[in-house]
């Protein structure tokens, strides 16, 4: 009796112990997704993108990524977002620092840079100057752009602003790109990201 | 039981909750913003404020554009999509409770707007002419985003947003409410 007792006791601690640790899974789940780089399927000039973001077809580990750092994002034939955070040498954006990123209009019918705080939302500042785009982003004769990302307006006629946050990236949006954007990125003329200078620590 | 055994079963539940998390987190995620949308409310479109650095109810949103978003429930029976067009880029998406963005259309494919039925497993809608889609979940959202990179344009998609529509799809016999 004693025996069947010390058993069914047994069990139940088996039972807490199997809910405890699932429990516990879950929560390191979430950790460990934060964890996990952007996901990319393609990269292009350290400009990430995932050709599943949105797609039913998706792998659980990507589905749960873009579900933490880009719920509701649309399917690449509508949108393809790039996202880079790192700059030409491949170290981490870093918001005591100031950058430049060039580059031409990108094939789509309309497309955007904007930056992010490391909690992937809009760096807490009020600057508002969050993004550039292609409807209002100052270009040079020959068609180029130079958007400077500093925590103080810079003598440039386009700023994304890095006050408010410790480390950010850039989210490039192509809105309808043409159809190479999705056979060929890899033929894409990226924008270019280059560390100007960085504040004495 | 020996002691090791407890060790066994919290390494395995641990190795099953972490594959389950990760496969949960998409529906978690979407609990929990489908909440936000649309304060525990379904089935109406709710215009968001411009995107700025108080913007916490979706990652990454984009300041660029303005978002409207439909919480829905199909529980109760089709509901009846209508957004309005607008002259720059928009677009209707809907999205499963799964993520999953399972239909999208824009600007280029209805230039005067569109107008549907979105159903999940009732096969007798009845439709005389239009758009019927289905949902693979009964609830999900459906987005409408307006490009709108300036406050005044904001201030206008924001106001063609406000006819936007989004409720009980109610039929009858002969066919849509209409």
């Amino acid at each position: 009796m004693d025996r069947r007792r010390r058993m069914i006791a047994g069990l139940g601690a088996h039972g807490v112990i199997a809910l405890f640790g699932i429990v516990l899974g879950h929560l390191l789940a979430f950790k460990l997704i934060d964890l996990m780089p952007i996901p990319g399927n393609v990269v292009v000039d350290g400009w990430r993108t995932s050709t599943l973001a949105g797609a039913a077809d998706a792998d659980p580990l990507t589905r749960a990524k873009v579900a933490k750092v880009g719920l509701l994002a649309l399917n690449h034939q509508e949108t393809v977002y790039f996202i880079r955070g790192t700059d030409e040498t491949g170290q981490p954006l870093d918001s005591a620092c100031s950058y430049r990123i060039e580059g031409k209009d990108l094939p789509a019918r309309w497309w955007s840079l904007t930056l992010y705080a490391e909690d992937h939302y809009l760096a807490m500042n009020t600057d508002n100057a969050h993004s550039v785009d292609a409807s209002s982003v100052a270009r040079s004769e020959g068609g180029t752009f130079e958007v400077i990302a500093a925590g103080r307006q810079p003598d440039a006629r386009n700023w994304l602003s890095t006050a408010g946050s410790e480390s950010f990236d850039i989210t490039m949006r192509l809105y309808r790109p043409s159809p190479r954007v999705i056979e060929e990125p890899t033929a894409i003329a990226m924008p270019s990201i280059t560390k100007l200078e960085c504040e004495a620590s | 039981m020996r002691p090791w055994t407890f060790l066994i079963t919290l390494s395995v539940a641990l190795v099953v909750g972490v594959a389950v998390g990760v496969m949960r987190m998409p529906s978690i995620l979407m609990g929990v913003v489908m909440e936000r949308l649309n304060d525990g409310s379904a089935n109406g479109f709710r215009t968001g404020p411009r995107a700025d650095q108080n913007f916490r109810r979706v990652v990454r949103p984009s300041p660029d554009l303005s978002y409207s978003s439909c919480v829905y429930d199909l529980s109760d029976g089709p509901l009846r999509i209508k957004v309005n067009p607008w002259n720059e880029y928009w677009s209707l998406a809907l999205f499963a409770s799964n993520t999953d963005n399972f239909w999208t259309m824009n600007d280029e494919d209805y230039p005067e707007g569109l107008e549907l039925v979105l159903h999940h497993g009732d096969d007798d809608v009845i439709m005389a002419e239009g758009i019927v889609v289905e949902s693979p979940t009964s609830r999900g959202i459906a987005t409408v985003r307006r490009l709108a990179p300036s406050e005044e344009a904001f201030a206008r998609a924001r106001a063609v947003a406000d006819g936007d529509f989004c409720g009980p799809y109610l039929q009858t016999s002969d066919g849509p409410d209409e």
